[in-house]
């Protein structure tokens, strides 16, 4: 994965309240099993009105999207289904960073494994981000936003930010972590059920 | 100081514990796999030249796409050959890794939060993923179980464990018995109404109480299954002899009651946040907006929208100029999925059927969630009420719940739904949805409108 450090761009605005993952990616879009080329799906029902017209007025749309790479986001944004396809379709469309201010919980997670930076922000700086018209710089090292001459720091797990930093996949610390796991198997065998009388077809 | 259900279950299933600088590392006792979102982990896999660790704790199965009919020939009329790939990129994984895989032919194939519980392989002190939300279903049996993405389902099938920070632990007690009309689905929306969509953020949310003792093991899984529509991604309710029942009477029950001792909140326990319900205040429920919290109770009038949100959710329903929800016709009603599609749902809605018949400006679907259950159904004579009354009865499937099948509502038109999600689109492109319980979504058919 691309290292995550310092995201330098104009933000785009989308800041309705619990846009859930199915608006993100609409399901019949899932009936794929790669995971690239989803950004022509993103927002698909918000961005094409019925008849498969683009509708201007969408942020996500030109003349309003000019290329940003940091969206601003309303609250409890990416509710609802685990879909992955939703941060796919984020880094698909070209967009690196989301603030708002807060998330829903799985899809904060899968976009931290995608090099997508997810930060949730106290209500205050995100009304204030959501009226800035300028750059926006955002530092995962710091741990700051930077806004004309206003500065937000934001929280995230250190161990998230140790990845996304090196561009690490959390695959590869799991898989580290095997005589750990093989011990536990060991301590706790007769926990450990092994499925049975479940044949395949 | 005591510990919390949840807490207990998260040390017994400890493999590194939490730090600040690393979050917890947990084992997996069961994993389940759909078409839908574990293809991708299985290519992330042969991407690192990783095998299954556990293929032994893992089970797959098609559902999210399965189809509802089948052809005047007894073949599945699967949607397109993406769907057809669909299948055989999950299907042909679990056989590259020896996964067992139930695909549409499989006298066990259903719902994965059906399957697995039915079956008896949600046991209780678990820790249970599944690339799904509503995998919170089965922390019904005192298990923590949640939904992933798909890099993590890699992650477990690599290593049959999950990175995990614990949680917040959260108390709902319910603290008297429901009234016999009022189903675990009311009970969960109106919780949900009063948590909010985002009060269960950060939380595990432990349900308590007589009025949850005096729930069965399906309305449990039910109430369960909606806890991630509160913003929390675990629902949990204490194992006791309900669960033990229900488990000892499960196809391949295995040895639960040693893993089910000790398994309660202790009296002492710490919680950070709680909620007292009082189950005389709670009713037959029905949503009018584009989230389960935008709930209200059957017969109450129709909130005024307060935010954009409501605005826009209220703008999309089409209640413009109506004060009450009741007298709308419905045009679709929908009963099935992993919230609602269990053998007691479909007695209940049976029940309301009989020897009745679907209103004329109404469609009526209802999927069993699983093959079992549609077996029993139909053992019982259920499938008969239903086609007399004019419903179709479909095969095993989501279904409806998230329109991938081929089931779809029309833009504009309304359905009636038993399903768990009311959000924009979600049974088509411009489709509206109001969730409602089995009993009510029953009586609605007959009438043909709220």
């Amino acid at each position: 994965m691309t290292p995550v450090t310092v995201v330098r761009s104009q933000s785009i605005k989308l800041l309705d309240e619990d846009l859930d993952t199915d608006q993100m990616v609409p399901a019949r879009f899932l009936r794929t099993s790669a995971a690239t080329g989803l950004g022509s799906c993103l927002f698909y029902d918000r961005r094409f009105g019925l008849d498969g017209e683009r509708l201007a007025g969408f942020p996500l749309n030109p003349p309003i999207y000019q290329g940003e790479r940091i969206l601003i986001g309303g609250a409890n944004f990416g509710c609802g289904s685990s879909r992955e396809h939703a941060p796919w379709a984020f880094k698909d469309f070209g967009l690196d960073v989301i603030i708002a201010p807060s998330f829903g919980e799985i899809f904060y997670h899968n976009c931290l494994k995608n090099a997508l930076l997810a930060i949730a922000v106290d209500p205050e700086s995100h009304h204030f981000l959501s009226l800035w018209a300028g750059l926006v710089t955002v530092d995962l090292e710091q741990q700051m936003i930077q806004a004309g001459g206003v500065q937000v720091s934001f929280a995230i797990d250190p161990f998230m930010r140790f990845c996304l930093m090196r561009g690490l996949s959390q695959l590869g610390y799991v898989t580290e972590q095997e005589p750990l796991i093989a011990l536990f198997e060991q301590k706790n065998a007769q926990r450990i059920v092994p499925l049975s009388g479940v044949g395949s077809t | 100081m005591g510990q919390t259900l949840f807490d207990k279950v998260w040390q017994q299933n400890t493999v590194k514990a939490e730090t600040p600088d690393q979050p917890a590392l947990l084992y997996v006792g069961l994993h389940l796999l759909h078409e839908i979102t574990a293809p991708q982990a299985f290519a992330m896999l042969e991407q690192w030249r990783l095998p299954v660790r556990r293929p032994d704790l893992s089970l797959a199965m098609v559902d999210h796409c399965a189809p509802t009919s089948k052809d005047a020939n007894g073949r599945f009329m699967v949607k397109d050959q993406a769907t057809v790939a669909q299948i055989d990129a999950l299907t042909s994984g679990c056989t590259r890794h020896g996964i067992p895989c139930f695909s549409l032919d499989h006298p066990f194939q259903g719902i994965v939060h059906a399957v697995a519980p039915e079956l008896g392989l949600s046991r209780p002190g678990q820790v249970i993923v599944c690339g799904d939300s509503h995998t919170s279903t089965h922390g019904a049996f005192g298990a923590i179980a949640f939904g992933i993405g798909s890099s993590e389902v890699a992650e477990v099938l690599a290593t049959q464990c999950i990175l995990q920070r614990r949680p917040k632990n959260l108390r709902v007690i319910v603290d008297k018995v429901l009234s016999p009309d009022v189903s675990a689905k009311d009970l969960a929306l109106y919780i949900t109404t009063k948590l909010g969509a985002v009060g269960g953020k950060g939380y595990a949310i432990e349900y308590q109480g007589a009025g949850i003792r005096a729930l069965s093991m399906e309305q449990r899984l039910t109430l369960c299954n909606m806890t991630i529509e509160m913003g929390a991604r675990f629902g949990l309710i204490a194992p006791d002899q309900t669960t033990l029942d229900y488990l000892s009477r499960c196809l391949l029950r295995r040895e639960i009651e040693a893993s089910a001792q000790g398994l309660f909140s202790d009296p002492d326990a710490q919680w950070d946040k709680e909620l007292v319900i009082d189950a005389d205040q709670v009713s037959p429920m029905m949503s009018w907006g584009t989230n389960p919290a935008m709930s209200i109770a059957i017969g109450e009038e129709l909130p005024l929208p307060a935010t954009a949100t409501e605005r826009q959710a209220y703008a999309y329903m089409g209640w413009q100029g109506q004060k009450v929800a009741s007298g709308r016709v419905v045009d679709h009603v929908f009963i099935g999925s992993c919230t609602n599609g269990r053998i007691s749902d479909l007695r209940i809605a049976a029940a309301q059927m009989l020897g009745k018949t679907v209103a004329t400006n109404t469609q009526c679907l209802i999927v069993p969630a699983s093959k079992l259950v549609k077996q029993q159904a139909e053992d019982e004579g259920l499938d008969l009420v239903f086609r007399q009354a004019g419903a179709t009865w479909g095969e095993p499937s989501c279904s409806l719940c998230n329109a991938m099948n081929g089931d779809l509502v029309a833009p504009g038109r309304l359905s009636v739904s038993t399903s768990n999600r009311n959000f924009e689109g979600r049974q088509g492109q411009g489709a509206r949805t109001v969730l409602v319980s089995p009993a009510s979504a029953a009586q609605i058919a007959i009438r043909g409108h709220l």
